[in-house]
């Protein structure tokens, strides 16, 4: 019960020192620093869109149809990034459609977390009957054919923004239980939850106190390389025409309408797929520094390199 | 082996029924498929007729049994839209698909196996840095837009290959490619990795010490290894080629696949196409399955099959 006690009177200076830490690392790395850039634009992009577009997504000109980029003849600077085949303002749409895909992807995230988190924790802390059942059913679902489930099941309910949240964990609270399970049988067998048992501490709070610390870094990495995947998949099935749905705005769909004029207008195809990939991108290269950053054994391996590397006195 | 063969076989079959069991649950419960498949004008007694045509009429169970029975015998009924045995028309779509998945894994085996082995050789170097960012940057690309950029760089501004539809194997070149670039990022990666983790093993050193070639070392020794991993891999890029990429890619390029026919039996409110296609996609993804397991077997005799 000893380390309870330690509590708040040391652990505030200590979280700035560590916050602090953690920029002046995430500086050093600068692939990871570009990818949270990258996210915090979108983030902020998203909740400053009205202030941010240059013109209303939505409002249509019969005057600048088709417009080039500005750097291209024929274009200008009212419509930096050009205009679509009903005269809207390709920027505006980028800017407003960045809403779209970071709802989906923290409503996904979100939703497909906590199912996975708590079905893998009942599987690898209960075992036996709990974790045979739930293993079984996720094997049989693994070899679902995933997308075609989408399609059936947008086949017969209208699509929209919420019907994409609901039906996209349907498949990805699979890795989360997958990467919960293998956590907790792991930690179930060190030595301090062990001890705690002994002790006499309930289920719960080992649980609590002594597995779900180890689960943090992971699922956060997994939580958002899983926000990529979202923004992914959300694009395609509206570029398929079985996600957002017009008036709506989201960059799959911006892809789909300017796929019809890939001969005279490749501007419309180009510019929300950059901002789907970069979002993407982006979030790879923050997953994979989290990932090593929140992981003491991959921080040893770093340091150790970095040692070496300098010509150091490590290797 | 027998036994065990049996075993995933038994596993296949419930994964089938299970799907069956969902396509019906979904169409029928969920959705009301006679509301989806007719226009919004029809009238009511179209409706009724429409019905009593297709058995939506009778008790939900007495459907239910039939949907399944008659699934297991891989009839599906006539298609709404072409008005013949959709499976017929999913058996006509399956090949072309096969031929493009095929196609684009034997490309991405080979662009990706070479790679990684090099970039293995020498983690951390300016090569490896190279691929490791480029394959990143090409994973992060929405496939179908990848697609769309290469029909607007090689079709429309160099053309150089026909964008839309099937016809020659000329048509079938950027589809392919399309395909086959994510793959092969996602192979580069993991051979690099295997091989690396390869590299540092024990053995290795004692293959050096014997001075055999180091071509041979990297080759003959290392890369059988690695293989494993990267074979599991390559089945289950097949398996994501087939159970979802296809649709995409496909409906890009127009390509009259299976993928292609699943959005267009959607768009042509087929619903009977389109359970034709989810029940042979099934099929075929857990056929792969078993292969991969019993390839294992093969591969790595080390392998216990149970």
């Amino acid at each position: 019960m000893a380390q309870t006690v330690a509590a708040p009177g040391i652990a505030t200076p200590g979280i700035t020192r560590r916050f602090a830490g953690v920029v002046g690392e995430l500086w050093k790395d600068k692939a990871g620093f570009f990818g949270l850039l990258v996210m915090s634009t979108l983030i902020l992009v998203a909740i400053a869109a009205p202030i941010l577009a240059p013109h209303d997504p939505a409002a249509q000109s019969l005057s600048a149809r088709l417009d080039p980029p500005f750097w291209l003849e024929g274009g200008s600077l009212e419509h930096p990034l050009g205009t679509d085949n009903l005269g809207r303002d390709v920027l505006s749409r980028i800017i407003f459609g960045s809403r779209v895909s970071l709802i989906v992807g923290l409503g996904v995230v979100a939703i497909a977390g906590t199912v996975g988190t708590v079905l893998g924790l009942l599987a690898g802390y209960n075992g036996g009957r709990v974790d045979s059942l739930i293993m079984r059913w996720l094997d049989t679902q693994l070899a679902f054919p995933g997308l075609l489930l989408y399609l059936v099941i947008l086949s017969v309910v209208r699509p929209s923004l919420l019907v994409l949240i609901v039906i996209l964990p349907i498949n990805a609270w699979m890795v989360y239980a997958l990467l919960v399970r293998g956590v907790v049988l792991s930690a179930k067998e060190t030595p301090y939850v062990e001890a705690a048992e002994i002790v006499g501490a309930r289920p719960k709070r080992i649980i609590f106190r002594h597995i779900l610390p180890n689960l943090a870094a992971p699922l956060l990495t997994l939580a958002v390389l899983e926000f990529a995947s979202a923004i992914l998949a959300e694009a395609a099935l509206s570029f398929l025409g079985l996600g957002i749905q017009p008036p709506e705005m989201s960059w799959g769909l911006d892809v789909a309408i300017g796929r019809e004029y890939v001969f005279n207008a490749w501007w419309l195809v180009t510019f929300p797929g950059i901002a789907i990939a970069l979002t993407v991108l982006g979030a790879n290269l923050f997953a994979s520094w989290l990932r090593i950053v929140a992981d003491p054994h991959e921080r040893e391996k770093r340091f150790a390199a970095g040692v070496s590397m300098t010509g150091g006195r490590g290797a | 082996m027998g036994r065990f063969l049996l075993k995933r076989i038994l596993q296949g079959a419930i994964v089938v029924i299970g799907v069956t069991v969902v396509v019906f649950v979904v169409t029928r419960l969920i959705g009301d498929p006679v509301r989806v498949m007719l226009p919004l004008e029809a009238t009511a007694e179209q409706r009724a007729a429409f019905a009593a045509q297709l058995g939506f009429d009778r008790p939900i169970h007495v459907q239910f049994f039939d949907f399944i029975g008659s699934a297991l015998r891989f009839d599906f009924g006539n298609s709404l839209w072409q008005d013949r045995p959709a499976l017929e028309i999913v058996l006509e779509a399956l090949p072309r698909t096969l031929l493009l998945v095929g196609a684009s894994m034997v490309l991405a085996v080979i662009i990706a196996v070479p790679l990684g082995i090099l970039t293995s050789l020498k983690p951390g170097g300016f090569l490896d840095r190279l691929l490791v960012t480029l394959s990143l940057t090409g994973l992060s690309m929405p496939n179908f837009w990848l697609g769309l950029l290469l029909i607007v760089i090689f079709g429309v501004q160099l053309q150089i290959f026909p964008i839309f539809g099937s016809g020659t194997l000329m048509h079938a070149v950027l589809p392919a490619v399309t395909f086959a670039l994510p793959s092969a990022a996602r192979l580069v990666m993991l051979t690099r990795s295997a091989m690396i983790d390869e590299l540092n093993k024990s053995y290795v050193a004692l293959v050096k010490a014997k001075n055999v070639p180091f071509r041979r070392l990297v080759g003959a020794h290392a890369f059988r290894n690695a293989a494993v991993p990267v074979m599991t891999m390559t089945g289950w890029e097949i398996i994501r080629a087939l159970a979802g990429y296809s649709v995409v890619v496909e409906t890009v390029f127009a390509w009259p696949g299976l993928g292609f026919l699943a959005i267009q039996s959607i768009t042509r409110q087929d619903l009977i196409l389109l359970q034709a296609i989810v029940f042979v996609v099934a099929l075929m993804i857990i056929t792969i399955n078993i292969l991969m397991d019993v390839a294992y077997k093969y591969i790595d005799p080390r392998i216990k099959l149970t």
